[in-house]
């Protein structure tokens, strides 16, 4: 079953307006199936993060469509995501408990089942210990995994993480990945934005390649390595070939 | 109950977060001042005392509440925009209305506490005969007032900037009370072209004017209960339309 279908998304922005739109998504489509742990990857301005905003009506592409479990885009849908944004920025005077409370209030989750559905999130992202202390105390990698408490703890069926892995040091790396590894061996469907292939390479079955906001490849990393040892390596041709191909 | 629980949520959450910042606690300490302020000046006097007590008291009260209206409510939902907090509230299963009604509710939390501090604060040390139920009236119409500045300065601060946002709702606030003056200069002009203009913009305006009941004088002609109804109507009913626009406009607002 396809959890996520994107058909020809486009998307312009101007930065001025007298200037002229730049095109940041060209016909962007593919799909995701229930169960896989998609790696998106692409350069700096390749239009990931512009994609991701348009999964989550952050902004509005100017023409296509986006249909998550077979219907169009709406709250009932977007009830079932979660979401991690690129280097998340807090409520810093909460404490995780009242940070992950908030987000289960928003969520329209029932009360009752609060206490029990957070002390088992504490426990997936090892963050019980600090359960009571304010965010401002955290490190980054704590509230990195603050971050996708928050986005697990609706329970949600499909989760989108941009960067989950983005400035952390070795440990929070390793804790991060734990997690997600977590999440694969419970076939969760997960879009997961990187730069960093290695982990793309470990925790990923599929792979969406995008490009100067086209997308370049979509099926799974598997095939896309088939001719070379490493995803890096496979990925550094297809660069030379695309630049070659532009020049 | 759902989509309460929601807006109650956004509205501890904005109300908690403004109540921590030095930026509201400034307005609380030019509260204290202004009082202390108008009880010094009250004593200057001899036979007026209680006059310039409750007029400069009570205008500090709306100066105030306008200042937490202004500038709290241009700046509340950029700031979150600013700080990218808002990507992690508009990712859940919320409309984007709940985040306007849920400013707006904050801010009416944090106006209602500066209120009910400001005038327990001036009831306890007023000299003489105290004029409760005068003070109470002024106090509630001055508290609606700025429930509607507070809905134009957030409809403002998703249109434009905040300091364009701040200084279009303090217009917005001055022309409800000056816009019959304008008319009045309009109608000297002898241009019809400026009356009507002026006419229209009576139209766009919550008419402040006709309930401008912060003063000595309106303590002790305490203005009657229907009169009053129909004031919280009025301004209920101005708050509604500026939080509409405003939620019409966030809708379609991108976040980047």
């Amino acid at each position: 079953m396809s959890v996520l279908e994107v058909t020809n998304l486009n998307k312009k922005f101007r930065s001025d307006f007298y200037k002229k739109p730049t095109h940041i998504l060209k016909d962007v489509s593919f799909q995701i199936q229930e169960g896989r742990f998609v790696g998106f990857i692409g350069p700096n301005g390749a239009g990931k993060s512009t994609t991701i905003k348009c999964l989550l009506e952050f902004i509005f592409p100017d023409t296509g469509e986006i249909k998550l479990f077979g219907a169009p885009l709406s709250l009932d849908q977007r009830a079932r995501i979660g979401y991690l944004p690129e280097r998340p920025f807090f409520q810093e005077f909460l404490t995780g408990t009242e940070f992950l409370k908030l987000h289960w209030d928003l969520g329209g989750m029932p009360r009752e089942k609060f206490a029990a559905k957070v002390k088992d999130i504490f426990e997936l992202v090892k963050l019980t210990h600090a359960k009571d202390k304010k965010l401002k105390a955290y490190s980054k990698g704590m509230l990195q995994r603050i971050g996708i408490a928050q986005a697990l703890i609706c329970e949600p069926d499909f989760l989108i993480l941009d960067e989950p892995m983005s400035g952390l040091d070795p440990d929070g790396r390793i804790l991060v990945k734990q997690i997600l590894r977590e999440l694969k061996k419970k076939n969760m469907t997960v879009l997961m934005s990187s730069h960093l292939l290695e982990d793309v390479e470990e925790l990923c079955d599929d792979l969406l390649i995008i490009h100067s906001g086209r997308i370049e490849h979509s099926g799974t990393v598997n095939d896309f390595k088939v001719n070379y040892t490493t995803l890096e390596e496979a990925y550094t041709h297809f660069k030379l070939d695309w630049d070659r191909l532009q020049s | 109950m759902k989509h309460l629980r929601s807006i109650y949520s956004l509205a501890k959450l904005t109300a908690s977060e403004w109540m921590r910042l030095k930026f509201f606690h400034v307005i609380l300490a030019l509260g204290v001042l202004f009082m202390a302020f108008s009880h010094l000046l009250s004593t200057l006097t001899f036979s007026v005392q209680e006059r310039l007590l409750y007029d400069f008291g009570l205008g500090t009260l709306e100066l105030g509440l306008m200042m937490i209206a202004g500038l709290i409510g241009s700046h509340t939902i950029q700031r979150e925009v600013d700080r990218k907090t808002m990507f992690l509230l508009l990712a859940r299963p919320i409309p984007r209305s709940h985040v306007v009604l849920g400013s707006w509710g904050a801010i009416i939390i944090l106006s209602v506490l500066f209120t009910a501090g400001f005038i327990t604060s001036l009831l306890l040390t007023a000299p003489g005969q105290v004029p409760y139920r005068g003070v109470l009236v002024s106090a509630i119409c001055s508290l609606q007032k700025s429930f509607v500045i507070t809905a134009v300065a957030i409809a403002f601060g998703i249109m434009v900037r905040p300091i364009m946002a701040l200084v279009a709702s303090i217009c917005y606030w001055i022309l409800c009370y000056s816009i019959v003056d304008v008319e009045f200069f309009a109608k000297k002009l002898q241009m019809d072209a400026a009356v009507d203009i002026v006419q229209v913009m009576k139209k766009l305006l919550p008419e402040f004017y006709t309930y401008n009941w912060k003063s000595f004088y309106y303590t002790q002609n305490v203005p009657q209960w229907n009169e009053v109804g129909w004031v919280s109507l009025h301004n209920l009913a101005w708050a509604v339309i500026w939080l509409l626009i405003g939620s019409v406009v966030f809708r379609r607002k991108e976040i980047v």
